[in-house]
């Protein structure tokens, strides 16, 4: 519960030295696993964010890769000067929490129930 | 979705603005909200070339939508008028057309139908040849609009067949097959579908001369371009003569972007062939990846691109192919394409609201297909061949306008490309898509004006711009990546001497025909695409057979 609270906070951007406090600095990570479930919870917590009824995932994977990428809706053939790119995120871990950082917002999303490990531990 | 975010936030401000100066008339609007609106009692006041924000009056429709759209997001229609949504166009036009100040204001209280008055929210402008300057605005209603955008499989014979006359005496074409699909099959020895072949008759129906009825009509719409899959009876004309008769499967397909590639062995060292046909679909930027990869394996020190069918799609997959071929040496430092906007966005986007942001040259995977970051393989080529026709569009002219300004010497082959320097940015209203020219493209030399296309440099077009090149009919006797195919063996003449075949001795001009009888459709796909499509290539075949 009071990992959530703190998770809540971290991804509402708010408290920042206080999420680093006991914590340490979020850096690149990796799942640990990358079966149905945890990529599930992570398509979940992408899709809330992205406030989508479904969303599909680049071409990454994220046990091997700490980029994600979402792809965008497609606009068809129609549009055939196409500025659209997929939306990236990094997977980071603080030695606590699993998050996807959205640079482009600066916003932060805690990932409930997925495990994961530092790129640099390996 | 940046540009929601965006466009709320954007939304949200302008609302402030405007209730800050006593304008406005209600609650706030811009993509989500669920207050209570409750429509003026009058409708809004219309003064020459004054004009609300457009936020004022996004999402009041006459006829709102209930319940979610496919990303089981709440419509965000709200009770209005027909008099919100044409003062919506009106303030959305002026805010966002590229050519905002050309549109002549005229007062929504004459018109009775959102589709009319969107017609002429456009100026009436002409390019250097006479064609009207906007040829690209269109509409088209939302929920047809997102079934037509899935990426999901369509059902296919894997043959793209193009009408060249709709009408008595009818002419239909294979104007090419992908490779691994129905139409390639063979049978006897032969691929059932082939380049340049004349279809005569569907389901037992002349094709030619025949469908006196409205049912042999739909016989031959629902053979040509079928909906479901099913077997349909076909007899063709092939472009050596012969003719017989095939039955052939429809499927469910998915596009191939890279139809097909090869490498031809010339004495003076190998030459790629790439035969690229859309930028759209998100496997476009693995396809052309693995592609450039195959050709610098095999050590090609040329490249023809074949985009003569390719009416363009995802910018970035057009810069990524673009740095693939000439590398980071001419491309370091410098820009793809920058946008320009109408002149009171400044240096703002004006849809989006962020700021005006050019497409680099991306050296990297951006994660459409390729994982975001993978380093691109590059031929660091000083020059490309680029094969095109009329149907060669939009971020296919990117290419040849992006390399142009890094100084690739693009050479071109064919015939005059479209000239479409630029894109929109659809938008939903009460569940219409409007799409309105809103930014013009330019390179890194700031150069974007080629509305009137491209153009070989030996053609008689006087208003495209001349690139250096061959004029040279699309050649349906031959299949494309054959060296003997008209457009490729100039190519491959230009590379070896520096010289061109004569060029075509008459205009290839239009061959929509109409006469009495009744026309069938001319594709499978959705009015909006062929209006689009109509606007590019209506070319006739060379070496027509009869």
């Amino acid at each position: 519960m009071m990992r959530g609270l703190i998770a809540g906070v971290c991804a509402g951007g708010l408290l920042a030295e206080a999420c680093q406090s006991g914590v340490g600095k979020p850096e690149p990570a990796l799942l640990i696993q990358g079966d149905s479930v945890a990529m599930g919870r992570v398509v979940a917590a992408l899709e809330k964010d992205m406030g989508r009824r479904s969303i599909d995932l680049g071409p990454s994977d994220p046990t091997v890769s700490a980029v994600i990428s979402v792809l965008p809706v497609p606009s068809g053939s129609l549009n055939d000067r196409d500025l659209a790119l997929p939306t990236v995120f990094q997977l980071e871990f603080d030695g606590r929490t699993c998050s996807l950082f959205r640079e482009e917002t600066n916003l932060r999303i805690a990932l409930e129930g997925v495990t994961c490990r530092a790129v640099s531990s390996h | 979705m940046p540009k929601r975010f965006s466009r709320a936030l954007i939304g949200a401000l302008l609302f402030a603005v405007a209730s800050c100066g006593g304008g406005g008339g209600g609650g706030g609007s811009g993509g989500g909200g669920g207050s209570v609106v409750t429509p003026p009692s009058s409708g809004p006041a219309w003064t020459r070339n004054v004009y609300q924000a457009a936020s004022t009056f996004e999402n009041r429709c006459a006829a709102p939508r209930t319940g979610v759209d496919s990303q089981g997001r709440a419509f965000p229609d709200q009770a209005g008028s027909l008099a919100e949504e044409l003062f919506w166009l009106r303030s959305w036009t002026n805010q966002t057309y590229l050519w905002n100040t050309e549109v002549v204001d005229q007062n929504p209280a004459g018109f009775t139908d959102r589709l009319a008055y969107f017609n002429v929210l456009k100026t009436n402008a002409a390019t250097p040849s006479g064609q009207p300057k906007d040829r690209f605005h269109f509409t088209i209603n939302t929920a047809e609009y997102l079934a037509q955008v899935t990426s999901a499989p369509t059902v296919s014979y894997g043959a793209e067949i193009r009408v060249f006359s709709s009408t008595p005496p009818r002419d239909v074409r294979v104007i090419f097959t992908t490779p691994g699909t129905p139409a390639t099959v063979l049978e006897n020895g032969r691929p059932k579908l082939e380049r340049g072949a004349r279809i005569l008759n569907v389901d037992g129906i002349d094709l030619v001369n025949g469908g006196a009825t409205q049912g042999e009509i739909n016989t031959l719409n629902n053979g040509l371009f079928p909906r479901d899959v099913a077997n349909h009876a076909f007899v063709l004309r092939y472009a050596d003569g012969t003719e017989r008769p095939v039955m052939l499967s429809a499927d469910a397909l998915v596009e191939a972007p890279v139809n097909r590639q090869s490498v031809i062995t010339t004495p003076t060292g190998k030459v790629g062939y790439i035969l690229l046909n859309t930028f759209s679909p998100y496997s476009t930027e693995k396809g052309v990846v693995d592609a450039i990869a195959s050709m610098k394996t095999q050590g090609v020190s040329d490249l023809v691109l074949d985009l003569r069918y390719n009416g363009g799609g995802l910018l970035a997959v057009a810069s990524q192919l673009s740095y693939m071929v000439t590398g980071p040496a001419r491309t370091n430092g410098h820009v793809f394409e920058r946008l320009r906007f109408n002149a009171a966005a400044g240096t703002s986007n004006p849809v989006t609201g962020g700021a005006n942001s050019p497409t680099p040259y991306y050296s990297t995977g951006v994660g459409f297909s390729v994982p975001n970051g993978t380093a691109l393989s590059t031929l660091d080529l000083p020059r490309v061949f680029v094969l095109s026709t009329s149907s060669t569009c939009s971020a296919s002219e990117s290419v040849i306008n992006g390399l142009r300004g890094v100084d690739v010497e693009v050479v071109l082959i064919g015939s005059t490309s479209c000239g479409k320097p630029f894109g929109f940015y659809p938008e939903d209203n009460c569940g219409q898509t409007y799409f309105s020219v809103q930014f013009q493209g330019v390179n890194d030399k700031g150069f974007g004006d080629y509305p009137d296309g491209f153009t070989p440099s030996n053609s008689s077009s006087a208003n495209a711009v001349k690139v250096t090149g061959c004029a040279v009919a699309d050649d349906f006797s031959h299949d494309l990546g054959d060296a003997n195919e008209a457009m490729l063996s100039a190519a491959l003449g230009f590379r070896a001497n520096g010289t061109c075949p004569l060029p075509p001795a008459t205009s290839i001009g239009v061959a929509r025909v109409r006469e009495a009888g009744e026309p069938i459709r001319t594709s499978g796909r959705s009015e909006a695409v062929e209006i689009l499509r109509s606007m590019r290539d209506l070319s006739m075949p060379r070496a027509a057979q009869p």
